[in-house]
C-alpha cells in the first residue's frame, strides 16, 4: 500500500529511490513532511545509503544535511551521557537498564542512525528507585519543577517518577519502574523483563531484542497523542527487519514472549500496521499465528480507519478533517487505555481546574 | 527583478495570499491575516525581491491569532513555523518584532553549513569588519551609525560565514534599533525610524531601512578581515586594543549560534577566522569618534 500512498513522506521512504523524479516543489515537501514526523535526518540517511540523492537541489541537501548535523550531535551528547551513567552505575553497583532511544543508541540498532531523542529513558527496579534518585542528585541531576498534585499523581499511578533534568548539561532523565503506567490493566510483571535483560559490556543494561520492540510497541499503542507516531512505527519496522535478519527464530521467539507477558494485542497492533503502512515483511507461520489475536471485525475496522490516517506526517500538506477526526477519538482512547473512569474523570476535572487557575494567574501578572 | 513594492494589491490580500520573499541567501514564505502587520511588514521588506513560484523555500512562517476566546479578548499572536509554534504567543502589537526574531531563530537553528555569528558585519573599501556581541553592547547603534556615514551593512545580527573562512554571506535586513539607540539615531542623522513599538520584552524596538543595507547578493570572498568586540561604556574613552589569538577565542565562541552543534568544525572554523582576522577590543562612547576611527583603519 505505502509504495502508492497518497503521502509523499510514505512513498519516498518505502521506495526511497523515487526521490531521484522528484521536482523542486516536491523535494520542498518531502523534508517539511519529514520534518514534522521529526524523521528528517533518518530520510537522509536512507536516502544516502540507497544512492537516491543526486537529484536533490541544493537547498534540499542543505536542509538535509543540517538535520542530518544535529541529529548526530545528539546521539554523540547521547553516547556521552549514556557513558557517565555507566560509570556511575558500576561504581554505586545500580541496576539500570536502558530504554527505548538510549537503548537503540548504545547498542547501535539500525534505527538510531538520525534519530533525534531528548530524554534517557532508565528502567529501575522499584525498591532502587529512592537510592537511584539520590545518587544521581549527587551528579548533578535536579527534580525538574512540578506541581504537587502532579507530583503526587507521578509517584501513586504512573510508572515513572518526574523527570531529572541535570543542572549544567540540560539533558533529562525519566527514571522508570514499569513499562506501562499502573493504572493499565495490561501492566506486565516487571520482574520478567528484568530477568531477560542484557548486561552491555559498560555494566548497563538493555531489554532483551523482544522485549525491545514488545515495549516499543506498547509505548506506541498506549499513546493518546501521534505527532511522532510515524516515527515510532518505523522504529518498529527497522527493529522487526533487523532482528528477524539477525534471527531466525525471532519472530516465532517474539509471539511467544508477547503470550508470556500478555502483550499480544500489542504486538498484533504494531504487526498489522507496520504491513500495512510501511510493507514490514513477515513470515507467513508469524502472520497466521499473530492474527489469533486480533480485536473483533468492528474494533479492527474503527483502529484501521483511525491509526492508518494518524501514522502521517502531522502537516499541512497531509491532513484532512479525516485525520483530526482520528485526532479526536485517539486522544480520547489513549485516555481510556491508561486509566479506568474512576480515576480518570476526578483526574481530568483537577488538570482542568489547574489549567484554568494558571490561564488566569498569567493574566493577572501581565496586566 | 519584481519587489514587494511593485505589487499591486492591497498589503493584507498581499499577504493573506502569502508571500514569498528572498532574504538575503535564504526564501520564506511569510503569511498573516493581520492587517497592522501587513501593513508594517511590506512597507519594511519594500525593497526585498518577490520570488517566483517553484523555487525553493527555506521557512514558511505564519504569524496568525490562536484560536479561542484569545482571538478577540485581549488577542495576542503566535508564530508560526510550518505548522508549528517554537515560542509562547506575544501580544499582537509585538507583530513585526517577533517576525524579525522568529526569523533570526530560524536562521540560527537551521542553518548549520555556515559558521553563525551574532554581530553586525559591515564593509567599506573590501574591508569587512565584524562586530560580535552580547545584546546591549551597542553592536546595533555602532554598525547602524557606520552604515548612515556610508558603509555597507551586510546584517546587523548574523555574520554568516562559510564554515572554510573563505566567504561571508550578506544578510541585509532591516535594522532593529532598541531604546535609546532609537533617538540617538534620530537625532545624529535627522531621520525617522520606522515601526517603533513599545514595551516589548527588549524594551522599545524600531526598525531601520536604508539603501546601504545589502541584499540578495552573493558570498563575498573573505580578503581584509576584522574581529572587533564592541563595548559600549557611558564616558568610556575610545581605545581600540589588539587581542591575541588565545584572548579573542572566547569571546568569539561565546557569539556563535553553532560552534558546539557544528562540533569539530566549529572549533577548526573559529580558527581560521581567528588567525585570518585582525583581533581587537573597543571600548567607546562617543559614536563620532568611533566612526572617525573606523573611517581612517579602512582607508587605503
Amino acid at each position: 500500500m505505502a509504495k502508492t500512498s497518497p503521502i509523499l513522506l510514505l512513498r519516498i521512504w518505502c521506495d526511497p529511490k523515487s526521490a531521484l523524479a522528484l521536482t523542486i516543489s516536491q523535494q520542498n515537501i518531502l523534508i517539511r513532511q519529514s520534518v514534522s514526523a521529526s524523521v528528517c535526518a533518518q530520510l537522509w540517511k536512507r536516502l544516502v545509503t540507497q544512492e537516491a540523492t543526486q537529484k536533490l537541489c541544493e537547498k534540499a541537501k542543505l536542509h538535509f544535511l543540517s538535520a542530518e548535523l544535529v541529529a548526530d550531535r545528539q546521539v554523540e551528547q547521547g553516547k556521552y551521557e549514556i557513558a557517565k551513567l555507566a560509570s556511575l552505575a558500576v561504581k554505586n553497583n545500580l541496576d539500570f537498564t536502558l530504554l527505548k532511544g538510549a537503548a537503540y543508541i548504545a547498542t547501535d540498532l539500525p534505527n538510531a542512525s538520525g534519530r533525534l531523542f531528548s530524554d534517557i529513558d532508565l528502567l529501575i527496579p522499584k525498591k532502587d528507585l529512592n537510592l537511584a534518585e539520590s545518587d544521581l542528585m549527587l551528579q548533578g541531576f535536579r527534580r525538574t519543577e512540578i506541581e504537587d498534585y502532579n507530583e503526587e499523581y507521578y509517584r501513586k499511578w504512573m510508572h515513572e517518577i518526574p523527570p531529572l533534568r541535570h543542572n549544567k548539561r540540560s539533558v533529562v532523565l525519566d527514571l522508570h519502574h514499569n513499562i506501562l503506567p499502573l493504572t493499565v490493566k495490561s501492566t506486565p510483571d516487571i520482574a520478567n523483563l528484568h530477568q531477560d535483560a542484557i548486561t552491555l559490556s559498560n555494566g548497563l543494561k538493555t531489554l532483551s531484542n523482544t522485549d525491545i520492540l514488545l515495549h516499543c510497541a506498547v509505548h506506541l499503542f498506549h499513546e493518546g497523542e501521534f505527532e511522532k507516531g510515524l516515527r515510532d512505527l518505523i522504529d518498529l519496522d527497522l527493529l522487526f527487519r533487523h532482528f528477524s535478519a539477525e534471527n531466525e527464530g525471532f519472530q516465532r521467539e517474539l509471539i511467544n514472549r508477547a503470550t508470556q507477558l500478555g502483550l499480544t494485542y500489542n504486538l498484533f497492533l504494531a504487526t498489522y500496521f507496520c504491513k500495512l503502512t510501511l510493507n514490514t515483511p513477515f513470515d507467513e507461520n508469524y502472520l497466521s499465528k499473530i492474527m489469533e489475536f486480533s480485536p473483533s471485525k468492528a474494533k479492527l475496522l474503527f483502529l484501521k480507519s483511525a491509526f492508518i490516517e494518524t501514522f502521517i506526517p502531522h502537516h499541512a500538506s497531509c491532513e484532512t478533517w479525516r485525520f483530526k477526526l482520528a485526532r479526536v477519538l485517539l486522544y480520547m482512547r489513549g485516555h481510556l487505555i491508561r486509566m479506568p473512569l474512576r480515576l480518570l474523570v476526578p483526574h481530568l476535572c483537577r488538570k482542568t481546574i489547574m489549567a484554568l487557575q494558571e490561564a488566569y494567574k498569567k493574566d493577572e501578572d501581565k496586566h | 527583478m519584481l519587489k514587494v513594492v511593485d505589487l499591486k494589491k492591497d498589503k493584507k490580500t498581499i499577504l493573506t495570499q502569502g508571500l514569498n520573499l528572498k532574504i538575503g541567501p535564504f526564501t520564506i514564505n511569510i503569511k498573516s491575516s493581520e492587517k497592522n502587520f501587513a501593513e508594517t511588514f511590506c512597507h519594511i521588506y519594500q525593497s526585498f525581491p518577490v520570488v517566483e513560484q517553484g523555487e525553493y523555500i527555506d521557512f514558511y512562517i505564519d504569524l496568525r491569532r490562536p484560536a479561542g476566546l484569545r482571538k478577540i479578548i485581549r488577542p495576542y499572536i503566535n508564530f508560526n513555523l510550518d505548522g508549528k509554534t517554537p515560542f509562547k504567543p506575544l501580544s499582537i502589537i509585538e507583530a513585526f518584532p517577533f517576525f524579525e526574531w522568529g526569523l533570526n531563530w530560524c536562521v540560527a537553528t537551521h542553518a548549520h553549513h555556515y559558521f553563525m555569528l551574532h554581530a553586525a558585519v559591515v564593509e567599506k573599501n573590501g574591508h569587512v569588519i565584524i562586530f560580535p556581541a552580547a545584546p546591549g553592547s551597542g553592536k546595533s547603534t555602532l554598525s547602524a551609525c557606520l552604515m548612515l556615514s556610508g558603509w555597507n551593512l551586510f546584517s546587523d545580527e548574523f555574520a554568516l560565514l562559510s564554515k572554510d573562512i573563505d566567504t561571508i554571506t550578506p544578510f541585509g535586513r532591516p535594522v532593529s534599533l532598541k531604546n535609546e539607540s532609537i533617538d540617538v539615531i534620530e537625532n545624529k542623522f535627522n531621520l525617522k525610524v520606522n515601526s517603533l513599538v513599545t514595551g516589548t520584552a527588549k524594551g522599545d524596538v524600531a526598525h531601520l531601512i536604508h539603501h546601504n543595507i545589502i541584499k540578495n547578493i552573493a558570498p563575498v570572498k573573505i580578503k581584509n578581515i576584522w574581529l572587533v568586540f564592541p563595548k559600549y561604556n557611558r564616558g568610556a574613552k575610545t581605545s581600540l586594543t589588539p587581542l591575541s589569538p588565545a584572548q579573542a577565542f572566547i569571546p568569539l565562541v561565546e557569539q556563535s549560534f553553532n560552534y558546539n552543534q557544528l562540533g569539530v568544525d566549529g572549533f577548526k572554523s573559529a580558527k581560521t577566522l581567528i588567525d585570518k582576522s585582525k583581533k581587537y577590543n573597543f571600548e567607546y562612547s562617543n559614536i563620532d569618534e568611533a566612526i572617525h576611527l573606523f573611517n581612517k583603519l579602512v582607508a587605503n
